[in-house]
């Protein structure tokens, strides 16, 4: 589902406007997003948590070449599902 | 970009939006209890679900796998499941990863900006609100100068604020010329274009209106020559004429069998029967068979193939210039033989 479908599928929920429904989803990913990236990671009541995560640098070795170089470290979101949703979908 | 501790709660994060989107908490908090169920519904009908500027919520399959009981040593199998997981835009990556922050930042930034200003002047009003009040209630009567001190200050301040107001619809002005701007920079392109072709039409009219003029003006210049020449030739020998005149007519490209052939003349037009050919036509009328190209080429208009021609369809047999039937004429020959390669392709 795009995010259009997701728009619509809001819409049929609230019955309020597309238009301001687009622009409430692009605050709330500009919020969300803006918190990753200070570090603070931004819960989801009902559906989990979306955190930050560090990983480390670590060796790697070209498949093909047998050549090993080390990769940086990243920074990840990942999302840690809450417990009812983990019902949800078993 | 270091990892705190921190947690954005269910309740701050509805307050971050109302902010930002200018709208009420409940409504904000409406919007996300309605997005959260969406986003169950979508991931449990369609396995995916994509937010723009965030990235997208997948349902992972995790396959049964075997595992042992500790307590008992058991064999157990736990069964498989689907997982939510979470996929992080390009644009999200680089910000975390600092490798573009400007990504994000621009977006936030006229709003972050204007917040500031805005916080900053109501600082500064802050500030002025109360100095004036504070030299009146220190000396009260003292002389007009201060008064008019303060007067420009609340000018200064009025200023500033319009200059605040005017940089708050500053972006949005911007962005709507840009969208203005870029149309008729299509519509002067365009003109632009059809200019260049006029030119070129123009351009190419005008050569061949040259080539024509040239011609003519050679065609004269020859006449002139011919009159010029033969003039004193009729005057003196009719022998000498005859000597310039050929030439003369060498440097008309040579006669017929060169020319493109007009049909204006006609002996007669003759229906087509079963039984007849052009070939026929060609022998009875032009005493060669081998004609019968110049009959197919004076009825090329109502003709699609010479083997294919209807019967009844009328075929006009043109009346041919003597030089074009003289087969051993090495000329008219090789133009029979042109034609036909042409018209039996």
């Amino acid at each position: 589902m795009n995010t259009k479908k997701l728009i619509h599928a809001i819409v049929a929920q609230t019955g309020s406007n597309a238009a301001h429904t687009e622009t409430l989803l692009r605050v709330t990913a500009q919020v969300i997003s803006r918190a990753l990236c200070n570090g603070v990671s931004v819960q989801l009541q009902n559906f989990g948590t979306l955190e930050v995560k560090e990983r480390a640098a670590r060796m790697i070795v070209h498949p093909k070449t047998g050549e090993k170089s080390v990769s940086t470290g990243k920074t990840v979101a990942s999302f840690r599902p809450s417990n009812n949703i983990k019902e949800i979908f078993k | 970009m270091k990892k705190t501790n921190d947690k954005m709660s269910w309740v701050e994060l509805r307050k971050a939006i109302a902010k930002q989107a200018s709208v009420s908490e409940k409504e904000a908090g409406l919007f996300l209890s309605a997005l959260i169920t969406s986003l169950i519904d979508s991931l449990k009908t369609d396995k995916q679900v994509k937010i723009n500027g965030l990235g997208q919520f997948k349902l992972q399959a995790v396959a049964p796998r075997k595992s042992v009981n500790i307590a008992t040593g058991e064999d157990i199998i736990i069964p498989g499941y689907n997982k939510p997981i979470f996929s992080m835009e390009s644009s999200l990556k680089d910000a975390l990863n600092g490798t573009s922050e400007p990504i994000l930042q621009p977006n936030n930034d006229p709003i972050k900006k204007l917040g500031e200003q805005a916080d900053e002047i109501v600082n500064i009003l802050a500030d002025l609100g109360q100095d004036p009040n504070a030299v009146p209630a220190d000396a009260p009567s003292v002389e007009e100068k201060e008064v008019e001190h303060t007067d420009p200050s609340v000018v200064l301040v009025e200023s500033e604020e319009k200059k605040v107001e005017e940089e708050i619809q500053m972006p949005q002005d911007h962005q709507h010329n840009q969208k203005k701007n870029s149309r008729p920079w299509l519509t002067v392109g365009l003109t632009v274009l059809f200019f260049c072709l006029l030119l070129i039409a123009a351009y190419f009219f005008l050569q061949h209106k040259l080539i024509e003029w040239t011609g003519t003006l050679h065609e004269k210049m020859m006449q002139t020559e011919q009159t010029v020449v033969t003039t004193p030739a009729t005057r003196e020998d009719n022998t000498v004429t005859y000597q310039k005149e050929a030439p003369a007519e060498d440097a008309v490209p040579v006669p017929v069998t060169d020319r493109a052939r007009h049909y204006d003349q006609f002996i007669t037009t003759e229906k087509m029967h079963a039984d007849s050919r052009l070939a026929w036509m060609a022998y009875r009328y032009y005493g060669n068979k081998d004609l019968w190209v110049f009959l197919y080429e004076a009825n090329l208009d109502h003709l699609s193939h010479p083997s294919r021609i209807v019967v009844g369809t009328p075929i006009r047999v043109p009346k041919l210039a003597p030089e074009l039937m003289d087969m051993s004429n090495p000329e008219t020959k090789k133009v029979v033989e042109e034609l036909q390669h042409k018209y039996l392709r």
